[in-house]
This record gives structure tokens, C-alpha cells and sequence, in this order.
């Protein structure tokens, strides 16, 4: 009879120890893998968010009546508008280097690729929304290096 | 810097004067002129030191009532466009056994569509078609409601890449208003660039095509 009790008493522990691995396993693989999905979802969005660093070699082309220096000073502004306020956060534009010289700048834009062609369409527009001087992309490259030579 | 044989079909100037500033700052090979304009300055354009093509152009606007006029104005002194504001004018300039240009404009783009370049390519003679990107790019600057910018230009991209597919000649002009509220060929290559083109793509529209169109042009003169 003792034996029995001990058998059905062994069986019992088992039992709940195997049903309290199950139930451990079951609730780690749920966290696992929501972890690894979280994971996964930062790679994506560390990936979508990888920003690329563009240089345009820009010719500025006035009338007799505007001026340059003030074309340059509001050149930021002017891009800054057409591209829109959501635009602008995940895309940054600053002049690199400006020849007094020549009439030639180099801007360099800082975001995704679709903010480059973004900021390579609001340059070709600019001019017939505000007036002044007209912006001639004539060069563009990841190097400012390459297009320093340019500048003259 | 050598110049790329680039044209840009059609510019609005003041003065003649605006002609060489405009040829000293773009890098266009092959220039378009309104008619009276080029007239106008006959003279002080052939004193330009540029190596520029430059050629008298005209814009004829086409519906269903004006539609004899296509066969009455194919005088040769200007190379004409044709704009047509319906599927019948449309569908007409297409059947047309002379080599014809057809202006992709807002206004005219509905009926210069997709559909339309299948019949453009079913001509016996070569058919080109002339972007306007200068009235494009007004929905873009001055906030038009008449159309929605980005469906024009989902509809103008889809136009030009079956015309590009079927070997129909695309040519891009960047006239909005005179000089310098003008796209210049370099805006022009940014547009298309953003719309998505290859550098192929971009370089004929930009380059082979407006000179196969001079050529036939030429010829028929």
C-alpha cells in the first residue's frame, strides 16, 4: 500500500513539474519572440532611417537688380519652405562652401535619397516661386572633396 | 567645360538681349524661340558666339472645332506643336501621315495619355511628343488646384515611360514665363531625375530625340 501512495505521490510531482516546464516554455517563447520582433522592428527602422550625406555644386545665375549676398543669406530659408515642415525632419540642408568669385556653391543635403531628389527638385523651382536669382545644379556627389575642384 | 548637345524646345524671353545671357548660363545645344520672337531678333541672334541651334517654334492649340486647322498650318518656317484639347483632335493628329509634335501640357494631358502613345506608335510617320515641364512645374509653385500635382505627375511619368518603351521621341521644354522664370536643361535633368529616369532615359529625352526631331524637321523642310 505505502508503495502505491509513493508511485501515485511520484507520478503527481512529475506531473505538475512537467506542466510548469510547459507553461515556462510556452510564456519564454512568447517573450522571446516578441523580443526578437522588436529587435527585427529596430533593425528596420535603424535601415529605413540610414542617412546619406549628398554635395551639389549649385551655379547662381542673377539679374541685374537682385542681389547675390542676400540670394545666398536666404537660400537655406527659401528650400526650407518649399520642402514643408515634415519634410525638413529627416532632412537637412547647409551651405558647405560659397565662391564669391565664380557665383558657385556647394550645399551639402543630409537624409534619405528621396530627400536629395526632394531637395534637387525644390533648387530647380525656387526661383519662379520667390523671384531673384536662379540656382543651376550643375554637379552633385557624396564627396565634397571632388567637387571642390569645381568651385574654382 | 565642353557643352552636351542638350536642348530645351521652348524659352519666353523679353528681350534679345536675355537670349545670351540665357545661351552664356545653360548648357543647351539646341534652343526653341516663339516665332514672332525669333523674328523679332533675327538679327542679334546670328551675331552669337555660342555654338546654339536655335529654331522658330510655334504652339497651335487643337479641339473639335478648330481641328482643320492642323493640315492648314503646317507651314514650315516654325516648328509647330500641337496641343489638342480633346480625344478626337487627339486621336486625329495621330493618324496624320506627316511627322507631328504633340504638346503634353496639365491641360492636355488627359488626352495625351498612355492610350494615346499606342496610337502615336500605330503611325506610318514618326511621331514626337514635347513636354512642357514648365507648366508641370507651375502646379507645383504656385499651389493650382485645378489639378493635383502628384496625380499629373503619376500620369505624365506613366505617359513618358510607354512613350520611351514603344521608341516614341520625347523632347522636354522649360518655358513658364520670360526669362529667368524659366527651367533651365540642368532643372529639367533634375526633374526627370526625381520622377525616377535613368540616366539613359534622361539622356534621351535631353539629347537624342530633340535631334532626331530637328532632323526630321530639317528634312521636311
Amino acid at each position: 500500500m505505502e508503495y502505491f501512495i509513493i508511485a501515485i505521490i511520484a507520478v503527481a510531482l512529475s506531473a505538475t513539474s512537467l506542466a510548469v516546464a510547459l507553461c515556462t516554455a510556452l510564456s519564454l517563447r512568447k517573450k522571446v519572440s516578441a523580443l526578437l520582433d522588436e529587435l527585427s522592428m529596430a533593425l528596420l527602422a535603424r535601415k529605413k532611417s540610414k542617412k546619406v550625406k549628398r554635395y551639389i555644386l549649385l551655379k547662381v545665375v542673377c539679374s541685374e537688380e537682385a542681389d547675390i549676398k542676400a540670394f545666398m543669406m536666404d537660400f537655406e530659408n527659401r528650400v526650407s519652405k518649399l520642402l514643408g515642415g515634415i519634410e525638413r525632419m529627416g532632412c537637412s540642408l547647409t551651405i558647405a562652401s560659397v565662391s564669391k568669385i565664380s557665383n558657385r556653391m556647394i550645399i551639402r543635403v543630409t537624409g534619405d535619397y528621396q530627400c536629395f531628389k526632394k531637395v534637387l527638385v525644390a533648387l530647380s523651382i525656387q526661383h519662379i516661386l520667390f523671384g531673384g536669382c536662379v540656382a543651376i545644379p550643375i554637379r552633385t556627389s557624396g564627396l565634397f572633396s571632388r567637387l571642390r575642384k569645381w568651385i574654382y | 567645360m565642353a557643352k552636351e548637345p542638350r536642348a530645351n524646345m521652348l524659352v519666353f524671353f523679353e528681350s534679345c538681349k536675355d537670349v545670351v545671357k540665357y545661351v552664356a548660363e545653360d548648357n543647351a545645344s539646341i534652343l526653341g524661340l516663339d516665332k514672332s520672337f525669333f523674328d523679332l531678333c533675327k538679327d542679334s541672334l546670328a551675331e552669337l558666339e555660342e555654338e546654339v541651334v536655335i529654331m522658330p517654334r510655334r504652339i497651335i492649340t487643337i479641339d473639335r472645332k478648330s481641328i482643320g486647322i492642323i493640315t492648314m498650318h503646317r507651314k514650315l518656317d516654325a516648328l509647330t506643336a500641337f496641343k489638342p484639347l480633346d480625344t478626337q483632335s487627339a486621336r486625329v493628329l495621330a493618324k496624320i501621315r506627316k511627322s507631328t509634335v504633340l504638346l503634353v501640357s496639365p491641360n492636355s494631358l488627359k488626352y495625351v495619355n498612355e492610350a494615346q502613345v499606342n496610337f502615336l506608335k500605330q503611325s506610318h510617320s514618326r511621331k514626337f511628343l514635347e513636354i512642357a515641364f514648365g507648366e508641370f512645374v507651375k502646379l507645383l509653385a504656385l499651389n493650382s488646384r485645378s489639378m493635383h500635382a502628384s496625380k499629373a505627375f503619376y500620369s505624365l511619368g506613366n505617359t513618358m515611360e510607354k512613350a520611351l518603351k514603344l521608341d516614341i521621341g520625347v523632347a522636354a521644354s522649360g518655358a513658364i514665363e520670360n526669362y529667368p522664370k524659366c527651367l533651365f536643361t540642368n532643372h529639367i535633368d533634375a526633374l526627370l531625375f526625381s520622377m525616377g529616369f535613368s540616366k539613359r532615359e534622361r539622356r534621351m529625352i535631353l539629347e537624342v530625340y530633340p535631334l532626331e526631331l530637328l532632323k526630321v524637321w530639317l528634312g521636311e523642310e
